[in-house]
């Protein structure tokens, strides 16, 4: 995730803003097949809502997030 | 209404870039040889399963109607400048608000070129041809082909959670 998010921010004019969505695991059933998926088409293993904030916070973004079943949305 | 073509378009690309125009409003910047992906073997199924409303509501408890209110945030966070949405897919979700959107130059991106002309016909179904502040082009979010301190806006959904966090 660091990676594009640092590829956006480059290519971002100084005051711009930012909006993402991106599935998370959230303590739901859907947990382990979101694990099962991203495993198999992708081999990475899902975020926490936690581990999501950590990354934004890590490259100094600033965000609001809001969680909704597995998507967190976030800009 | 903004237009963008090839020439706009080049503005804020990288020197380093070889255009390559696909069809009419879809341009490419991967090789001849290398224009499939992945996500090209299962573009009907993304479309008509992965975007479906039901499965999304079921699977990932969320609605789908949330994406045309906060995309529609996003396009109306400034007034100037260009927006970007990387791994626009198919436009499942925001044809619509994209269709009826001429404020500003849209770059509308993704590895998919099968996704991409999906998205087309959307729009061109909508809004009777591709409205002329729109382009969509094949390349890499990995690799944004674009100059420093190009876009207004960025907005990207369903994407973040197919990378690792590793560099």
């Amino acid at each position: 995730m660091k990676k594009p998010l640092l590829e956006f921010r480059r290519v971002l004019a100084n005051k711009g803003s930012m909006s993402f969505t991106t599935l998370i695991s959230n303590n739901r059933f859907a947990d382990g097949y979101l694990a099962t998926l991203l495993k198999k088409t992708c081999n990475v293993a899902p975020r926490t809502e936690d581990q999501l904030r950590a990354g934004f916070a890590e490259l100094e973004i600033s965000f609001q997030c809001r969680v909704e079943g597995n998507m967190a949305f976030i800009n | 209404m903004q237009r963008i073509d090839e020439s706009s378009l080049g503005q804020i690309l990288s020197a380093d870039q070889q255009l390559r125009q696909i069809e009419p409003q879809i341009y490419s910047l991967a090789c001849p040889a290398d224009t499939d992906n992945a996500f090209d073997e299962m573009a009907w199924f993304y479309d008509r399963v992965i975007c479906n409303r039901f499965y999304n509501r079921i699977m990932w408890g969320y609605s789908t109607a949330d994406y045309a209110p906060f995309t529609s945030k996003a396009l109306n966070s400034s007034k100037d400048g260009w927006v970007l949405d990387a791994g626009c897919g198919s436009l499942a979700f925001n044809a619509k608000l994209y269709a009826d959107y001429s404020d500003r130059p849209v770059v509308l991106l993704d590895n998919s070129l099968k996704l991409l002309k999906i998205a087309k016909s959307r729009l061109a179904k909508l809004h009777r041809g591709i409205p002329q502040n729109i382009i969509l082009l094949q390349g890499d979010a990995l690799q944004l082909p674009f100059k420093e301190r190009s876009f207004e806006t960025i907005l990207s959904l369903n994407l973040l959670h197919v990378f690792e966090d590793a560099m």
